[in-house]
């Protein structure tokens, strides 16, 4: 990687001075981090191993990062080195163009990357697809988002209030990542769906919101469940209604059990959501309408779609027992972006 | 900020509550002394009669050879 890390010198400190000292400057989300010393920095890369192709620059500051800066932002954060190339993966994908970085950076919407893990990766570094995956408790998950965010806030300089405008933020900004169960699925993991070699490990990166639930423990049928899930996914207030962009459709397993035993595929729960997904037009208001036909959004039969084809619909199967599922909506002026974790846990 | 940097003059407005954002993407894009019109925030979800106030704010930061004619 290009760019050269800046090393500071600080008088010496304890962990409780050094969480004061970078608060004070900003390095941080809020909660204590680890400090970054030449030695743990050191240890860390040695211990991670290889860790991928070059990345930046880190927008908005434009400052193309040292594979340093990284591993000392992941100290920071408690990211175990075998989760590294992981990442540094997740830094690569939201710094493609399609994903539009600045914007979802600087955006008032409550958007942030989550990282969606796939693969060999999940084991080697013991991403969370189970009981709570989207939840605390769980090293890699909390710590994997974590760092990315601190990249992002501490090398791009994306702050509250200066160059992250969130109107209010999400507490999945702190960290957003999980693995897909591809043990339990019935379908094709998401990667795989997207041209990826089975088993190879891959990170999807969405411009997302927080989860919202879908409690669905009256439904039997596959049918219905796919009606409980476009209802939660019709909603005006999302910027999926009319900017388009991906919903991220998280199925829990025993919804995913019941859509599989009634025959459902991938293809088909995408297209019925999307056709199910409907916005009453009564619903809308008058001057939502006018902003809505300024952008050519037009109802049908007293109905607005959801904007975005039935392609647009991720679905996903990760989470412990329960009848839930979740569907995250996404920023809509960004799209997805998978890539190959490389380095140490490409084949891992 | 696209169309300066292709070598056409044209103004970014922006509102005050965005200008850090909007001086921060033209110092990353190397375009340090981009113009900016700021107005007063918000744009969006104004009555006509606020926003007209809006757009005379901008028009008064105009050099006089740039406004539109009376």
């Amino acid at each position: 990687m290009s760019g050269s890390a800046q090393l500071l010198e600080l008088p010496e400190m304890n962990a409780g001075g050094w969480y004061e000292y970078a608060e004070e400057r900003g390095w941080g989300d809020g909660l204590p981090t680890l400090a970054p010393t030449v030695e743990s920095v050191d240890a860390y890369l040695a211990e991670a191993g290889p860790c991928g192709s070059a990345v930046g620059p880190v927008p908005p500051s434009g400052v193309i990062p040292d594979v340093r800066s990284l591993a000392a932002n992941a100290v920071m954060a408690g990211c175990p080195p075998a989760a590294f190339s992981i990442v540094v993966a997740a830094l690569r994908a939201v710094l493609a163009e399609e994903f539009n970085p600045v914007g979802v950076m600087a955006t008032t919407h409550p958007c942030t990357p989550l990282v969606l893990v796939s693969g060999a990766a999940r084991a080697a570094a013991e991403v969370n697809a189970r009981h709570n995956c989207l939840g605390q408790g769980w090293r890699a998950n909390a710590t994997i988002g974590r760092a990315l965010h601190l990249i992002l806030v501490n090398l791009g300089g994306s702050r509250p209030g200066n160059l992250d405008r969130a109107t209010h933020g999400s507490p999945a900004k702190y960290a957003y990542c999980f693995a897909e169960d591809e043990e339990t699925s019935p379908w094709p993991s998401l990667a795989v769906r997207r041209g990826f070699a089975p088993g190879g490990s891959v990170v999807t990166v969405f411009a997302a919101e927080g989860p919202h639930n879908v409690n669905d423990h009256g439904s039997t049928s596959g049918e219905e469940l796919l009606v409980t899930i476009a209802a939660v996914m019709a909603t005006p207030g999302s910027n999926n209604f009319y900017f388009g962009g991906e919903h991220l459709v998280v199925l829990g397993p025993e919804h995913a059990a019941t859509l599989a035993r009634d025959g459902w595929e991938v293809a088909r729960m995408q297209q019925k959501l999307h056709d199910l997904a409907r916005v009453p037009q009564a619903v809308v208001s008058a001057g939502k309408q006018a902003e809505l036909a300024a952008l050519a959004v037009e109802a049908a039969s007293g109905y607005y779609r959801m904007a975005g084809g039935p392609e647009s619909i991720q679905i996903v199967v990760a989470g412990g027992a329960g009848k839930h599922s979740a569907w995250v909506p996404t920023f809509g002026a960004s799209r997805c972006v998978s890539v190959a974790v490389e380095g140490s846990l490409a084949h891992a | 900020m696209e169309l300066e940097l292709r070598g056409v003059a044209a103004v970014t407005i922006v509102t005050d509550t965005f200008r850090p954002l909007a001086l921060a993407q033209a110092r990353s894009r190397g375009h340090a002394g981009l113009a900016l019109i700021v107005v007063s925030h918000p744009v969006g979800g104004l009555r006509p009669d606020e926003l007209a106030g809006r757009a005379a704010e901008a028009v008064a930061q105009l050099a006089p050879a740039q406004r539109p004619a009376e």
